[in-house]
């Protein structure tokens, strides 16, 4: 068996356990439409009270935010169990001749394929739900993949170093909560501190993709910087955990 | 209660003790979601409705008091999902071993009560480092309330969804529920928000953090709410440990 198709047989049995679970399958498309929705009428509740630190109306706002939520949290969450359910596969594989690189490639393409998935899902759902059309869609869907890249990878990272569901879950779910209240500028906190937000900047490209149609230039730099960070982290993490034996 | 109820609860507790990781994250979590809102809000008033009147109150003051429902229902939510999860194949031998149904639910209830205890005690004694409540007892009643709605709600998801699809709705629900839809800076909340979990509870929650009385109404409602709750998570716990 070739190194390519090691890795496509890795990729393939990854997505199938996936999928073999349909109600999840659901959820992640369900999920980005439901929470731009609920976010939209929930911040559409919120009068101007000079705290929101927002561009475009709050609903409008509520709705980006809920899709850079959905976006980032699904994905965390399924890189997360991508790397707790796949721990002792992993280690049988290697034991049975897969490299590393391979076995590495396979886990994050299949997080990356389905931080696509739940992008495409987000923007459409964005498309059809903001009242005003969406003169920049490529821009949108560029900010949201960047989200979920982020948070597959920020999952990869936490099922790597904390491999069990609850604790992982927990810290996952703390950490994608308050980096999405941060980065909706709900509470007015400075953008000296949100900017290290990792949902800060794929929010802002997002939030000015919708309101003004164009490519927020100077987000995203740092956003990418934040992708490469949790890039290199996320292999960092993986790698020590498949040599330690994945007891991190 | 019964010796076999003491030792299901002893045994949970004894598992918590050894997870360390996991005690750790119960307490610095709360720490750290209601520290940081307090830090890096601006130093500001805002207004928000307090007992059906809209007042201004300190912004670090409402994010104190806001923060602590909002993470005492995450990490309540996700403990209840997982608590059920982890102990399913033990109750499956339990009950062959000979514990009935009715000892595992209240050992399972009684589990799941000290962890939403040791959820709730860490996130007040965070909130009342950045402010006083007006009535303190009520502020912790009304936030173990919450938590145990929340508590309950994470066992039936668990049971019903599984552990991805119950973690996908145990992150969005509290979000959706407390942040969004139980937000006292909110002006125009629509009516069917009286219907979510946390409804009755957060208001008797910001009551008692901003004025002095305590509104019996919504601590009732809260109480109904929660025991409501755990009737179907009894029920739907009843089904899925069912041996015979």
């Amino acid at each position: 068996m070739s190194a390519v198709h090691r890795t496509l047989a890795g990729i393939q049995a990854s997505t199938r356990s996936f999928v073999r679970e349909p109600f999840t399958v659901v959820l992640l498309v369900v999920l980005p439409a439901l929470s731009i929705q609920i976010y939209g009428i929930g911040m559409g509740q919120f009068p101007d009270v000079g705290v929101f630190a927002v561009s475009g109306s709050v609903a409008t706002v509520g709705r980006i935010t809920g899709a850079v939520f959905a976006t980032g949290a699904l994905a965390g969450v399924l890189g997360l169990f991508q790397m707790i359910s796949a721990r002792h596969a992993d280690r049988r594989l290697a034991i049975c001749g897969f490299r590393g690189v391979e076995l590495v490639t396979a886990r994050f393409a299949t997080v990356a394929v389905a931080s696509a998935v739940v992008s495409v899902v987000a923007t459409l759902s964005l498309i059809v739900l903001v009242d005003d059309s969406i003169t920049a869609p490529i821009a949108t869907f560029g900010g949201l993949a960047i989200a979920g890249a982020i948070y597959g990878l920020l999952g990869i990272v936490v099922g790597s170093v904390l491999p069990r569901e609850l604790e992982g879950s927990l810290l996952l779910v703390i950490l994608a909560d308050v980096d999405n209240v941060f980065a909706s500028g709900l509470f007015g906190i400075e953008d000296s501190v949100t900017q290290f937000a990792p949902l800060a900047h794929p929010h802002a490209i997002v939030t000015q993709a919708v309101v003004e149609g164009s490519l927020a230039t100077e987000h995203l730099a740092p956003a990418l910087g934040h992708l490469s960070l949790f890039a290199l982290l996320s292999v960092a993490a993986y790698t020590y955990q498949l040599e330690s034996g994945g007891d991190a | 209660m019964n010796r076999r109820v003491t030792t299901a609860v002893r045994m949970g507790v004894r598992e918590f003790r050894r997870t360390p990781v996991l005690l750790a994250l119960l307490v610095f979590l709360p720490a750290y979601i209601i520290g940081a809102f307090v830090l890096l809000v601006p130093d500001v008033d805002v207004p928000a409705t307090i007992d059906g009147t809209r007042v201004a109150v300190p912004m670090t003051d409402f994010a104190a008091a806001f923060m602590t429902p909002v993470t005492v229902a995450i990490l309540s939510g996700i403990v209840g999902l997982f608590l059920v999860q982890t102990s399913q194949a033990a109750d499956d031998r339990l009950r062959l071993a000979g514990y009935t149904a009715t000892d595992l639910v209240v050992s399972r209830v009684g589990t799941l009560g000290l962890g939403i205890v040791v959820v709730t005690m860490a996130s007040v004694v965070v909130a009342v480092f950045a402010f006083t409540p007006e009535s303190t007892v009520p502020f912790v009643a009304a936030t173990l309330l919450v938590g145990l709605t929340y508590g309950i709600l994470g066992v039936v998801v668990g049971i019903v969804l599984g552990r991805l699809g119950g973690v996908y709705v145990m992150l969005f629900s509290p979000m959706v529920d407390v942040l969004l839809f139980q937000n006292p800076l909110a002006t125009d909340a629509p009516e069917w928000t009286k219907l979510l979990p946390s409804h009755y509870a957060t208001n008797a929650l910001f009551d008692a953090a901003f004025t002095s009385s305590i509104d019996v109404w919504d601590f009732g409602g809260a109480v109904v709410y929660t025991v409501g709750l755990l009737v179907i998570g009894v029920l739907v716990f009843y089904q899925a440990t069912d041996v015979e």
